[in-house]
This record gives C-alpha cells, structure tokens and sequence, in this order.
C-alpha cells in the first residue's frame, strides 16, 4: 500500500502515544510487514523532531513530545542533531530560486552583479576576470569595426585571402543577439534559467499571495460566514488535490499567524498551519490557508485562528468555519 | 534463523537487521525505557522457538517477531517512573562544535546531496511544503521519494557528526 497523507497523520500520534490501543497495534502489525511504511514512520519522526524545534507543536503535542517522545538517550540526540541541522541550514541557506522574491525586468548590469553573488571569492574573482576579459574582447572588436567600417566576418573573409574557398552561401558565424555589447558591458554567461527574471504575473503583486496552481475556493469573514449569509462550502472539482481558502481578518496586528484547524466528526486535530503571513492592503488583510483533501475529506471543520506578537505568544484572533462537501 | 527469513544469506541478514530495528522503534514508541534490550529478548525467543515452528509457520516471519515483541512488553511493563526532566539546552560551546562537525560533515556529502538538504531544511512550515513540491518537482521526482532521498542523507549527517563530536572530545 502507497504511504499517504492519513497516515503521516496517524505515525504522528502513534509517536506521540496518542494512537488508541487496537489502531495501534494494527499500526505495529503494518510497520513490521511493510518496509516503505516503516521508512514513513522513520521520516514522520524527523518532522516531528524538527516541528518541536521550531516551535511548531500545540502545547498538549509538546508536552506529550517532552513527556512520552523523548524518553530515550536515543532521540534526545536527534532532537541535538535536528538543533544544530537547524542552525546550520539557517546560517547557509541563501533564499532558493523558487522561494526568491521574484523581481521586475533587470538590466543586464544587474544580472551580471547577480551572477557574481557567489560564496567563495576565489570563484568570484575567476568569475570576475573571465567578464573583464570578454569585456575586453568585445572593445576590440567595437574599435576594430569602428576603425573599417566593416562587420567582423567580412575581416575574417579577406583574412583568408584567394586561397578562401568558402562556398557560397556557407554560414558566417554571426554575434549572437545576447553577445552584441551594450553599454559597454560584458555580456557574460547566459544566466541559469531558474534565475532568469521572470515576468510578474497579473496576480503575483508583492500583495498578493502566491497563487501557484491552487484554486482559491472560499472567502471566509470571522464568524465563519460568507457575505452572503451562507455556510462556506468547498466543493473539490474532479482531479483537484488541494484548494486555497481565504481568511479575512478585521485588522493585522501580528507578525504571523497560525490556523488550529479542527474536523467537527472527527477527535484530533490536523497539523496546524504556522507562521502564515496576512496579505492584502489596507483594511482588506487575510490569510490564507492550504486545504489538501487528502487531509480534510468531506465535512465540517473549525479553525482558530490566532496571531503571534513580537514576544511570540499567541492570542486568539478569531473562529472560522467551513465544509469540504464531496467531489462530484 | 536466518535460512527461514530468507533462502539468500544476505538477505536474510538484512531482514535481521530490519526486523531488529522495527522493533526498537515499536518498544521505544510503546515507551520503553530499554528498547534495545526487549528487541535483543524478542530475537533470543524466537530463535529458541525456530526449530518448532519454521516447517508449519505460514505467513510473513516479521508478524511472528511482533507477537513475541508483544509479550515480551508486557512482561516488562512496570509501575511507570517519573518523566526523567527534560535535559538542559546544550552550552554554547557544544553548540559550536556541533556546527563545525556538521560543517565538515556537510563539506564531505557529495554536493548534489548538500544542496538538496540546505534546500529541504530551509523555509518555516507554511513555505516548507510548497518549496519541497517545488523541489521535488525540479529533481524530477515524487514527493516522497525526496523526503526519503532527505532523510538518508541526514541519517548519514548525524552519524559523521557524531563520530566527528567523539573524535574532537
């Protein structure tokens, strides 16, 4: 059987010693017979680990995680391991192409300083030299056809002199248009496609969240009613994995937010979502949650809603509501 | 024992070493204070049983390690003690030794296998799973495989940390 979503959910309180007894034991039944299962489990840990570094867990997961999880010298170093790989990715980690700020049309004299923002120097310095050498060359060749008149291939044709027997018509190796020197800068290596700018699509303001593929399936006022009075239904489209929900927010006095999300038929709550930052503008701030349908099946859900001061304590800041109805 | 986990000498040994781990993890997720121990009794068990069952046993071994593992706990559940406390944050000298291991830890992974877990640990939660789609998307692979692919790669890191922690003691 394919690991999925549910059953992160379920490692996840088995480790917590939060699973009832007979889910439990159908749980060891399947560790013991199933080696990518057990691969899961040994994968959900680390998160789980790294969740309680980085404060993720609600207070009764911390408390069961002190009290019950780290109970053996075992995971107490891993639980160092995961502090010191924490420090370490936080210290190293430039912000990745994908998760960049995505940024306007730049000058070649931006992407060329871009390019060159790399850790080692000595491979900056080698960087730097090969541009000056190109800028180099690309004077020459500006103060050669300055000088002539002429286009570069046609110099390389007399070069040749009678004994030339280029065929007619053979291909003369033109500039290409990313080479021709402009401002009198290199043009240097064509850029890594990832870090290209790309163009700012419509919807992707710095205001706006990023939309990604997801739909945007329900506007939610505190409360948990929709303008018009009715209950916020999401009806998931055929093939759909995962929708975006909004969450409108009176006003933004927090540095982030976290969304406790609860599923009314079901005991337990799913894995909150942290460190949500409210955009929009002005009085028309919001969060937005992710809602996967592999975690949030058919059915009623509550979410709490509360906001971290700078000290980084939670206060409560408002209740939702809304209804994962089933697919069509 | 191991002709009855598997016809393959080596294999078998790696089913061995499996089940041994399978069952550490059972006993410590059961919270056992010694799960080392109940794995290494629940094995010892089974061997002396072998010879009485492996011509009738039908089914997969591992299920029959488990049953035994069962009994093997129950026998060993005793009163609970107190929680041990919570041990101290380490000292900040501790720390930096911890990061300079890692650092030459890290030096030492192939450089693919380096940046793919500086990329995996970045990012707090809510932009932690999308940049990980994303990632596995650009490596061209499931989602799962990448948190497995990351989770080899930081058992590996933990390990030379560790050796790289007792030899500068």
């Amino acid at each position: 059987m394919e690991p999925s979503f549910e059953d992160d959910e379920r490692i996840r309180l088995y480790l917590l010693g939060d699973l009832p007894g007979q889910e439990q034991g159908r749980l060891e039944e399947r560790l013991m017979s199933d080696d990518e299962f057990f691969k899961q489990l040994l994968a959900v840990e680390e998160e789980l680990i790294d969740d309680y570094v980085h404060g993720l867990l609600t207070q009764s997961e911390r408390a069961r995680f002190e009290a019950h999880f780290l109970s053996t010298p075992d995971r107490q170093q891993r639980l160092s391991f995961a502090r010191a790989l924490d420090l370490y990715a936080s210290r190293k980690t430039e912000p990745s192409p994908a998760t960049a700020p995505k940024q306007g049309p730049a000058s070649w004299w931006r992407l060329l300083l871009s390019f060159f923002r790399l850790e080692s120097p000595a491979l900056s310095l080698a960087f730097a030299g090969a541009a000056l050498l190109l800028a180099a060359g690309g004077a020459y060749l500006l103060y050669k056809v300055s000088q002539t008149g002429q286009a570069p291939q046609q110099i390389r044709v007399e070069e040749k002199g009678p004994e030339t027997t280029e065929t007619p018509g053979s291909p003369v190796p033109q500039p290409a248009p990313q080479d021709k020197v402009a401002d009198g800068h290199a043009p240097g290596p064509a850029p890594h496609p990832a870090d290209r700018p790309q163009p700012t699509p419509p919807d992707r303001r710095p205001d706006s969240p990023p939309s990604g593929a997801l739909r945007l399936a329900a506007v939610i006022l505190p409360g948990g009613v929709r303008s018009g009075g009715q209950t916020n239904r999401i009806a998931p489209v055929p093939g759909e994995k995962a929708v975006r929900v909004k969450l409108n927010l009176d006003e933004d006095r927090y540095t982030s937010y976290r969304a406790e999300i609860k599923n009314a038929d079901r005991p337990g709550a799913l894995p909150p979502q942290d460190r949500l930052k409210a955009v929009g503008a002005g009085s028309a701030k919001a969060v937005f949650l992710r809602v996967p349908f592999s975690l949030y099946p058919p059915g009623d859900y509550e979410v709490t809603l509360k906001g971290r001061t700078a000290r980084g304590e939670l206060e409560s800041v408002g209740k939702y509501s809304f209804r994962v109805l089933p697919a069509n | 024992m191991l002709a009855w986990l598997d016809a393959d000498r080596e294999r078998a040994g790696e089913k061995h070493e499996l089940i041994r781990r399978k069952l550490v993890r059972i006993f410590t997720c059961r919270g056992c204070p010694d799960p080392e121990e109940l794995a290494a009794e629940t094995i010892n068990r089974v061997m002396r049983k072998i010879q009485d069952i492996a011509d009738t046993y039908e089914g997969d071994p591992a299920l029959y390690f488990y049953k035994v593992a069962h009994y093997v706990h129950l026998e060993s559940v005793r009163p609970k003690p107190e929680s041990a406390p919570m041990p101290p944050p380490d000292p900040p000298e501790k720390v930096e030794r911890e990061y300079a291991c890692l650092d030459h830890c890290m030096k030492r992974l192939p450089a693919k296998s380096r940046e793919l877990v500086l990329q995996y640990y970045q990012q707090d939660k809510r932009a932690k799973i999308d940049h990980r789609k994303e990632l596995a998307d650009r490596l061209g692979i499931a989602l799962n495989a990448l948190r497995l692919r990351a989770h080899r790669i930081r058992a590996s890191l933990q390990q030379c940390m560790l050796e790289c922690l007792d030899e500068r003691m």
